[in-house]
């Protein structure tokens, strides 16, 4: 029994397994070192295959894919009980380029109008709230709240499970929340608990293991460690070790010879040994940030990356300054483009070793970037098309990158992104991206 | 070589949770290096204590400074040592073997016994340092120049590697190990580490701590989350001052035993929400906490 399907899957998923680590894993089951069909499957596959926890979430998706159909989800009532307790746990589960691939889904359609019409036949004890009503009519909020996996194996439970269980659930629900028709929980459920049925926290009993591999893989709880998806908030921090390393290493003391044969001469040849801690070359840093609208979220973040990387005193020098979707001959001191200092006196004023960074979208009109008086600020004619700026800028500075939060998907050529990325190194606003630029500035 | 494995079942001082206990197990059937990553304060260090005193065996703990290099923990030859005493001549200095120290690896090949070695926070060192004992921790052994002597491992040490996240890795290192990453304890777990550490305080006192400490933990600002440790801290602290847990709810007592930054102590002080306090300022209203 070989898992080659497996290894594919990995491969595919973009998690780094070679032939060696495989061999290892092959080795493990021949010795009968984990049951199959079961977590601990999951758990020592995960521990032999993956060797870092930003692919968690990618050795996940290759796992569901792989075994999905393999075992049979009669545990799906617990993770479908989860489900309606917590939808909203559901729904944090997925990333917005996730919602919108499930939309594309045609499954959904036809799962709504199953569970439509199951719920029509059907007798329900109490009236059905609003909020029930309008969840199965707008099939955005259904989609939104199921993943992929959830939706191929509620496919696979047969109408009149799924009824009865609706049943029960109403039942249970009118008994606890006291005459509530709230059938779908609200927002904020204690932390802990089982699904928040204790009111002051913590949750009662043994810890249960009758979850299965495939559960826990459907969990995804490894989703925000990706490294390859657009810099989030939470990722800030890790963002920041990634910028930190624009320090350079290597702190040990050196041996000064001179300083020793010096000394020991002096010491009428006793040997003496002088050590010299070694100088330390920080970095200097010039950061320029497109404010404009569809930026904001972004350089927010990205300047307090770098604010807080400077407090730590990663870099000598650091100083920000902001534009407005190109670079013209003025940059800005604030977001409100009041202050400004010419292009120009920035060229003078920064020497060619400061590292630029420039974070923006790169989206623009052609003509913002290639005509004299593109600039969308009316009041701020440019004689010099915008791209000449840049290229001033790209010649003037030893090293420079351009870090972009739109997905490498969408930069097409003929775009402006294109035309800018021929001129910047352009890198993705996300951990590996910024890992990548940091490596090129160095 | 025995196909039946070591059982790694636990100790009664070390709450670990039964997939790492496979994991160990296979690390150790498979005698490969174990890599365990995690954040600071989930336990990483105590596993290795907890593996070494599960399994009767000596434990060994080499703790990676930033200035350690891979050959310090093979051996050490101290010319200096060597000069100095061939200058005062009381020393006989000719045999070259009285100067060679064997580093901690090279201690753990030499034991008669099998080891448990800990390599401990190796991600401090230099990025080199774990390609460095690539080939040490496969062969398992090293190769002493200035004696000619080569250093065999008499029994193959369980190897133990912990690491922060502070840097990254290299691959060909990691593909050697076995990789677990230990997350932050859920509150079920770290009501079971509490109960290790104190076992006779009040469930109720738990639970209110528990709920303060992984809302605490919540806050994007703070520079330092507080950790298990602080956390049993606390909770030892609020104990002998006979805190109970109603006063919990409306105060937040010897913050400072979770909260190590002083600006995060600072921040949270002014903050109406976490010390309960009504004449408390109020810092802003985007930062509702509670």
């Amino acid at each position: 029994m070989v898992f080659t399907d497996f290894f594919y899957n990995l491969k595919k998923r973009n998690v780094p397994v070679t032939l060696t680590e495989w061999l290892v894993f092959i080795n493990a089951l021949q010795r009968n070192l984990m049951d199959c069909n079961s977590q601990k499957f999951y758990f020592v596959a995960r521990a032999l295959l993956v060797k870092k926890e930003s692919y968690f979430d990618n050795f996940d998706e290759a796992f569901l894919e792989t075994f999905r159909g393999v075992e049979i989800p009669l545990d799906l009532k617990d993770t479908l009980e989860e489900w309606l307790q917590n939808p909203f746990a559901l729904l944090q589960m997925l990333t917005p380029e996730e919602r919108l691939l499930l939309l594309q889904n045609p499954i959904f359609e036809q799962f709504r109008k199953n569970l439509l019409e199951v719920l029509q036949n059907f007798q329900m004890p109490i009236e059905p709230s609003e909020a029930l009503k309008s969840w199965l009519q707008d099939p955005y909020e259904l989609r939104r709240m199921l993943s992929t996996a959830e939706i191929a194996a509620l496919e696979r439970l047969m109408l009149e499970e799924l009824r009865q269980l609706f049943e029960q659930r109403m039942r249970e629900q009118k008994e606890r929340h006291d005459g509530g028709d709230h059938w779908i929980g609200t927002g904020g459920t204690s932390p802990f608990g089982e699904g928040g049925r204790h009111p002051t926290g913590i949750g009662l009993g043994a810890q249960s293991r009758t979850h299965s591999a495939i559960q826990v893989a459907m969990k995804r709880e490894f989703r925000n460690y990706r490294s390859d998806m657009t810099l989030d908030i939470r990722q800030i921090q890790m963002a920041l070790k990634k910028v930190r390393n624009l320090k350079r290493t290597g702190l040990e003391e050196e041996l000064d010879l001179e300083e020793t044969i010096d000394k020991t001469c002096k010491n009428a040849g006793e040997l003496e040994i002088v050590m010299v801690p070694p100088r330390k070359n920080k970095a200097k840093v010039l950061l320029l940030m497109d404010a404009g609208g569809s930026m904001d979220p972004y350089y927010i973040m990205v300047n307090r990356i770098f604010s807080a990387a400077h407090q730590l005193k990663t870099f000598k020098d650091f100083k920000y300054l902001y534009f407005h979707n190109c670079i013209y001959d003025q940059l800005y001191k604030n977001m409100a483009f009041r202050e400004s200092i010419a292009t120009n006196e920035l060229l003078h004023t920064y020497e060619k070793d400061y590292k630029l960074i420039i974070v923006g979208d790169a989206s623009m009109a052609h003509s913002e970037l290639f005509s004299a008086g593109g600039s969308i600020d009316y009041y701020n004619y440019n004689p010099t098309p915008g791209i000449i700026w840049l290229k001033r800028l790209k010649y003037h500075f030893e090293k420079s990158v351009w870090i972009n939060p739109v997905i490498p998907n969408y930069w097409y050529a003929n775009s402006t992104i294109d035309y800018i990325s021929k001129i910047f190194p352009m890198f993705h606003l996300s951990l590996d991206g910024l890992d990548a630029a940091v490596r090129k500035l160095l | 070589m025995a196909d039946e494995f070591d059982k790694f079942q636990g100790t009664d001082d070390y709450i670990v949770s039964s997939d790492l206990k496979d994991i160990v197990n296979v690390a150790i059937a498979l005698q490969r290096p174990l890599l365990v990553r995690g954040e600071p304060g989930t336990g990483k260090t105590l596993l290795a204590h907890s593996i070494a005193k599960g399994l009767n065996k000596r434990l060994i703990v080499w703790n990676i400074k930033s200035t350690t290099k891979a050959k310090d923990g093979l051996y050490v030859y101290d010319t200096v040592q060597r000069l100095y005493d061939s200058r005062f001549g009381d020393k006989d200095v000719s045999n070259i073997k009285n100067y060679i120290h064997f580093g901690k690896l090279g201690e753990a090949f030499t034991s008669e016994d099998q080891v448990v070695l800990l390599i401990d926070e190796i991600d401090k060192a230099d990025l080199e340092f774990p390609n460095d004992l690539l080939n040490e921790l496969d062969d398992m052994s090293f190769y002493i120049y200035e004696t000619g002597e080569t250093i065999k491992a008499l029994q193959r040490p369980i190897v133990i590697i912990t690491s922060n996240n502070e840097k990254e890795l290299p691959d060909a290192f990691l593909r050697r190990c076995i990789f677990h990453y230990i997350e932050f304890p859920d509150p079920q777990l770290m009501e079971r580490i509490i109960y290790v550490h104190h076992p006779n305080v009040r469930k109720e006192l738990v639970w209110q701590c528990l709920e303060k400490f992984y809302k605490l933990r919540k806050i994007e600002y703070l520079r330092k989350k507080p950790s298990t440790s602080e956390l049993i801290d606390w909770i030892g602290v609020l104990m002998k001052a006979g805190i109970t847990e109603s006063e919990l709810t409306t105060a937040f007592p010897f913050l400072g035993t979770l909260i190590k930054k002083e600006q995060d102590y600072d921040m949270l002080m002014k903050e109406k929400s976490v010390i309960g306090d009504r004449n408390a300022k109020s810092f802003s209203n985007e930062r509702h906490f509670f």
